[in-house]
């Protein structure tokens, strides 16, 4: 065994030369006699673990609070007031319901999408009203047409295989 | 102070006062194998208060079970059995593992290595140069697979033979010096690896 070998069955000796605490026979006896459990190996970690772990929780949270805070309306933004109590209407109306363009132009204000609410709400802005454009056929034409795949027979006169060498 | 040789048959009197009751005989017996259990432990935790709270549980339980040791192996082979599955278990929560690695010092905050050089005679430089290399060596053995570093560390302690270390990791003797002979020639690649010839 050379000098590298034996110094390094010494530091393998100082890892584990640490003595058992003081008291362990009367700390075991105490156990005992109080009929204590075998601790779980899954316990609190000691603070030092935690702290970090707690660091970084915070300001994480502090992130998510101040990118929170940081949204703000426009200034000329109208707020827009919430559909409470309302039934679902869905983004275009049934076969029997009008669009909502139409409900505009039939002086419905209720029926009227929000989007064009907040436009009607700033006294600027006129309302933008879309006619209708009139299509009388709508033709598509496929964009490939198929036709019969023809694969014809390959003629091989003679196959030559050479020999491995 | 090596307890490889405590009387087996004061062990099995022992025993068997304990389970008559006796809580003086079962305190015997802790205070003879604290130091090869708390050993065990720290070889496989790492660190001394850890080690200490191993060696704990591992009694207690020795004291629960003692119904059921029946005198096939020795009662220090069965207890540092129990001990090693204790001390793995431990190991395994992640919070220690990762402690484990982390702390470079030892917990009381001095140095695995001491200044035992001191008095040879050696200058500061042989000094500062042998302490490199003995901490190049603490990290190379850190650095081992777990089994080679326990086998290793095991065999070091000074209170476990083989057998004893191959009765704990469920292995044959002959694995355990293998493991042993495998460990020393990985932390001699690993010194070399870093520049240390």
């Amino acid at each position: 065994m050379d000098e590298l070998d034996k110094l390094i069955d010494e530091v393998a000796r100082d890892m584990t030369s640490a003595p058992p605490r003081d008291g362990l026979t009367r700390r075991v006896s105490m156990r005992i006699a109080a009929g204590d459990g075998v601790r779980s190996a899954w316990r609190l970690p000691r603070p030092w673990v935690l702290v970090p772990i707690a660091s970084a929780c915070v300001l994480l949270l502090a992130v998510f609070v101040a990118r929170q805070g940081s949204v703000q309306l426009k200034p000329d933004a109208v707020p827009v007031a919430p559909d409470v109590g309302r039934p679902f209407e869905g983004r275009r109306g049934g076969a029997d319901s009008p669009a909502p363009q139409e409900a505009a132009r039939a002086g419905d204000p209720e029926r009227v999408a929000p989007r064009n609410r907040q436009a009607q709400a700033s006294p600027e802005l006129p309302a933008p009203t879309l006619e209708p454009i009139p299509v009388d056929r709508l033709e598509l034409q496929p964009i490939v047409e198929m036709t019969a795949i023809d694969i014809r027979p390959i003629d091989i006169d003679r196959i030559e295989i050479t020999a491995m060498p | 102070m090596s307890n490889l040789h405590v009387n087996a048959g004061d062990d099995v009197e022992l025993v068997a006062r304990a389970r008559e009751g006796d809580a003086t005989a079962f305190d015997q017996l802790v205070e003879r194998h604290q130091a090869a259990v708390h050993r065990a432990a720290l070889a496989a935790v790492g660190s001394p208060a850890d080690a200490d709270d191993v060696a704990q549980d591992a009694f207690l339980q020795a004291y629960r079970r003692l119904h059921s040791f029946r005198g096939e192996s020795s009662f220090k082979t069965w207890l540092l059995t129990i001990t090693w599955n204790q001390a793995i278990n431990h190991r395994r929560s992640a919070g220690r593992w990762w402690r484990r690695f982390v702390s470079i010092e030892a917990e009381d905050g001095t140095p695995f290595e001491s200044l035992r050089f001191a008095a040879t005679g050696a200058t500061p430089e042989d000094l500062a140069a042998h302490g490199q290399l003995r901490d190049a060596v603490r990290q190379g053995i850190r650095a081992l697979p777990a089994t080679l570093r326990d086998a290793l560390l095991l065999a070091q302690t000074g209170e476990h033979s083989y057998e004893e270390i191959g009765a704990m990791v469920k292995a044959p003797a002959g694995t355990i010096k293998w493991r042993v002979f495998e460990a020393r020639k990985r932390v001699r690649q690993y010194l070399a690896a870093h520049g240390h010839k």
